[in-house]
């Protein structure tokens, strides 16, 4: 997945999507490129921190661990859902917020509209597998070398592994949904996932797992234009300038210095 | 019935960097040329501006720039005794499609390979020893010398404009450059690009370890260059969206920026998009080609005949068509006779990433192939006798543009997701780098190319396998590499090192690099090599092959440079001297 550049953590990269199962983000975004919702978010973000290493060294010191207190809502984004029914949206929405949760730092995944943007992923071309190959025949004993080997689309799986996690979670917890349980509860099933520990009937959890992390990664920090990244806040949290792009002279200006400017969108750059 | 068009001159089939080099050295000759390219057509405006490229999910993570897997992909294992399964997604490495191939996107590190590089065989044995070579390990000559193509790599940086410091003109050292590098007629055509902190770092450290750095060769220009074939280049804008994305300022060379002008003015010269090739024909014997099929874009067989075809469809696609059409002996790795297929090669990376306290990188700001390097440790520039391996490479830290899907490092020991995630990516976003190493891997007798029993492409063919895994002295050399790495590293004050060792057995999942080599290789033997030193294919006089498909195993350094002087140098025989009279150029 990374071009000619490091690979942010890349030894545990190679596990999350070095799974049999495991399913990449990829293939195309053109089906799910509608416009983005213009529609106010119900829930404002939080004041978008300054990326300086100064600021960021105070903004980190000593915050609560807000992940353990922050109570997901099913109607994060106040968009329409083009994929996901209700059952559904509610459970992304929950794991979403753990994968990112809000606090003091910068906005949750909820707030930044990744459930948005992943409905609208999987009801374009990149859900119906759109560059991958899918062909068969799909045998037994596929090597982690391999990469994912599954006739499911991206949509398939969402739609197959939510189903079994939402009756696994209801079976174990007393009818209770994975939306439903505690944060802590909802962190062990997750972690259960990612360790190949919760077996699932038919689904490969594991691989929706890291399928479910990578999208949630996309969708927090691409480009506004796909329906994630509200208000810019994971690129204002990190201090990334977005589709900016000129930095001629600045990359010698800015040497050991923080780069202060606001982001631009792609929408900034084509009008 | 395909239907059949009028014969042309040559046929050039894929359209990126080796096709439009081959477009314009043979555009002189008053033959009719035509390029059939199985994508679409593209050019720096509008189709490269920053409205549409400055999009990281797009290009970097949906590959929109690259082959379309759900058409064409290969078959992959690591192992003969293993199944192998298709590759359903991209990953490991990003062959291009469209006009200008991965030329496109690629990053632009312009190297030239060693002068040892390309006598490798007879070099390790002369200097520790035929004994040196492990028995499994199939390298070889390349047949054509540093020297030879001296001038084609000299006209191939004119070309492009390459920035960087020259560190040995003419056999003179020049403080500043690399002093490992062969002899060089002349400087770069303009100077290095500017260094962001991170090279800095990097530069004083390497510098203090008794290391020799100089600026990574980039085909990223430091300032506006107009070139031999009168195209205006921009200077770069350190835009950070380079590698998987178009240029928008002609910065980086492609052919659209470099070449493309000069080919469209030539009325002799046809470009055919969405021309997908299935195959090159031949007459009764085999021994000449008598031109191509293809699908145009409206899925009709149609039959070009030519008197010469020349492959330039990238190295993986070159050796695909070349075993679908049945051209040269396919290669059988339990005899080890046959030639196509034979001696597929990659690279081996790995990395320590630096995570700091007090410096602020803004790694944003970058460009495709802007580094700060060192070659101590690349071909045979370090004694090897001890090492017990055979080969090397280069060690760089850069700023490629630090784009936040797939770019924010964290330390080891970070949960991979929550609040304690959330912060170590705030935190070290700004505060890592990375110093990797670009290893070569060499060629052995079981890594290789052919033709799957089982599974087909879009258009009906058997797609390409490959098996293909580390061996045992790469991965050693890979990890001494990153060992200098983790070296650097401490040597520039980072408080926390990580290190990423290259996946084993190799991974098709994770990208590493475009750099497929093999399967084509040239040499002085029919035996051991498909193309001859002139890149001519030994059974089929009148087929050439461009490209890395040609490198009997890979180096340490990028390839492109030697693709492009390669291709030069080819065509330069193909214009001089088999035009005049066709056939073959070396006698069998
Ligand atoms: C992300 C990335 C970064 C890279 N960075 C570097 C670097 O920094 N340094 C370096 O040295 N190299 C780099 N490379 C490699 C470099 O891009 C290639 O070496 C170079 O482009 C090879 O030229 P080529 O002509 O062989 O293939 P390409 O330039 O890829 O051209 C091949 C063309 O043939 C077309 N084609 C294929 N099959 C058919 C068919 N059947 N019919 C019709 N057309 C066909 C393709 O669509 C394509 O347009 C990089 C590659 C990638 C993907």
């Amino acid at each position: 997945m990374r071009l000619h550049m490091p690979v942010f953590d890349r030894r545990r990269f190679l596990q999350v999507l070095g799974g049999a199962g495991a399913a990449v983000a990829l293939s195309s975004a053109a089906g799910a490129e509608s416009a983005p919702d213009t529609n106010a978010e119900p829930v404002p973000a939080p004041p978008a921190p300054q990326a300086g290493p100064d600021q960021m060294e105070q903004q980190t010191a000593g915050l609560p661990d807000a992940a353990t207190t922050y109570r997901p809502t099913d109607k994060p984004s106040g968009r329409a859902l083009v994929f996901f029914t209700a059952v559904e949206a509610a459970f992304v929405g929950a794991a979403i917020e753990r994968f990112i949760p809000a606090d003091d730092g910068g906005p949750g995944a909820g707030e930044a509209g990744v459930l948005c943007y992943i409905d609208r992923q999987l009801a374009g071309s990149f859900g119906a597998g759109h560059r991958m190959y899918l062909g068969g025949p799909w045998p037994d004993g596929a090597l982690p070398s391999q990469g994912y080997q599954l006739p499911l689309t991206p949509a398939d799986l969402y739609r197959l592994a939510i189903a079994e996690i939402h009756q696994a979670s209801r079976q174990a917890n007393g009818g209770k949904t994975f939306a439903e349980l505690s944060g802590e509860q909802q962190e062990a099933m997750l972690q259960s996932l990612d360790k190949g520990e919760l077996h699932l009937p038919s689904a490969p959890g594991k691989a929706f797992l890291d399928l479910l992390l990578a999208n949630t990664v996309e969708g927090y920090f691409g480009d506004p234009a796909y329906g994630g990244n509200g208000d810019l806040g994971g690129w204002k949290m990190i201090g990334f300038p977005g589709a900016r792009g000129n930095y001629a002279d600045a990359i010698v200006l800015y040497r050991n210095k923080p780069y202060d400017e606001l982001p631009l969108r792609l929408v900034d750059l084509q009008n | 019935m395909p239907s059949r068009l009028k014969p042309v001159d040559v046929v050039i089939v894929g359209f990126g960097w080796t096709g439009a080099l081959m477009a314009r050295e043979l555009g002189d000759s008053g033959l009719k040329l035509v390029a059939l390219e199985r994508g679409g057509d593209r050019d720096t405006d509008p189709d490269f501006q920053p409205g549409v490229m400055h999009d990281e999910l797009r290009y970097a993570v949906h590959h929109r720039l690259m082959q379309d897997v759900s058409r064409q992909t290969i078959t992959f294992r690591n192992r003969r005794d293993q199944t192998v399964l298709p590759m359903r997604q991209l990953g490991s490495f990003l062959p291009g499609s469209g006009v200008g191939g991965a030329g496109v996107h690629w990053n632009g590190r312009h190297w030239r390979f060693l002068p040892s590089d390309f006598e490798l065989r007879s070099h390790i044995s002369n200097r520790y020893g035929a004994g040196f070579i492990p028995p499994d390990m199939s390298i070889q000559d390349w047949g054509v010398t540093y020297d030879e193509l001296e001038p084609f790599y000299d006209r191939f940086e004119y070309l492009c404009g390459t920035s960087g410091q020259a560190g040995n003109i003419a056999g003179r050292q020049v403080p500043g450059g690399n002093p490992f590098e062969g002899p060089r007629r002349r400087g770069y055509p303009t100077p290095p690009l500017k260094s962001s902190w991170a090279m800095v770092l990097f530069e004083d450290a390497a510098r203090r370890l008794g290391f020799h750095p100089f600026p990574q060769p980039a085909a990223n220009l430091s300032r506006p260059y107009t070139n031999p074939e009168g195209a205006a280049m921009g200077a770069c804008l350190y835009c950070g969206f380079c590698e998987g994305f178009g240029c928008e300022v002609r910065a980086k060379a492609s052919p659209q920026a470099t070449l493309l002008p000069a080919i469209r003015r030539n009325p002799n010269f046809e470009l055919r998009t969405n021309s997908m090739v299935l195959r090159v024909n031949l007459d009764g014997n085999k021994t000449r080609a008598t031109g191509v099929t293809y699908l145009d874009a409206r899925g009709q067989e149609v039959e070009q005949p030519a008197d010469l075809v020349v492959l330039c469809a990238f190295a993986l696609n070159n050796v695909h068509l070349l075993l679908l059409s049945g051209i040269g002996k396919p290669y059988d790795p339990d005899s080890g006779q046959g030639v196509v297929g034979r001696n597929y090669a990659y690279r081996i990376v790995s990395r320590a990433g630096l995570f700091f306290d007090n410096q602020v990188f803004n790694p944003f700001m970058g460009a495709g192939a802007l580094a700060m390097c060192i070659d101590d440790f690349n071909g045979d520039n370090f004694d090897h006798a001890k090492r017990g391996f055979i080969g090397g490479g280069t060690i760089f830290c850069g700023s490629t543009g630090g784009r936040p899907i797939q770019y924010h490092p964290v330390p080891d020991g970070t949960p991979r997701w929550g609040a304690q995630w959330k912060k170590a990516v705030t935190r070290y976003y700004n505060r890592s780098c990375q110093v990797t190493a670009h290893g070569s891997t060499m060629a052995y007798r079981g890594n290789c190319l052919d033709l799957d029993p089982t599974y087909r492409d879009f258009y009906g063919r058997p797609l390409l396998r490959m098996t293909y895994d580390h061996q045992d002295n790469d991965i050693r050399m890979s990890h001494a590499l990153t060992e200098v790495c983790q070296q650097i590293g401490k040597a520039m004050g980072a408080r926390q090192l990580s290190v990423e060792l290259a996946p084993t057995p190799y991974s098709i999942v994770p990208y590493q690099t475009t750099h497929n080599v093999g399967g084509a290789t040239m040499g002085a033997d029919p035996k051991t090599s498909a193309v001859n030193r002139y890149l001519q294919s030994w059974d089929v006089a009148n087929l050439f092959v461009m490209g890395a498909s040609a490198f009997p195993q890979n180096t340490g350094s990028g390839p492109t440079g030697t693709v492009g002087a390669l291709t030069y140098w080819a065509a330069d025989a193909l214009r001089n001297r088999y035009l005049k009279s066709p056939g073959p150029l070396v006698p069998i």
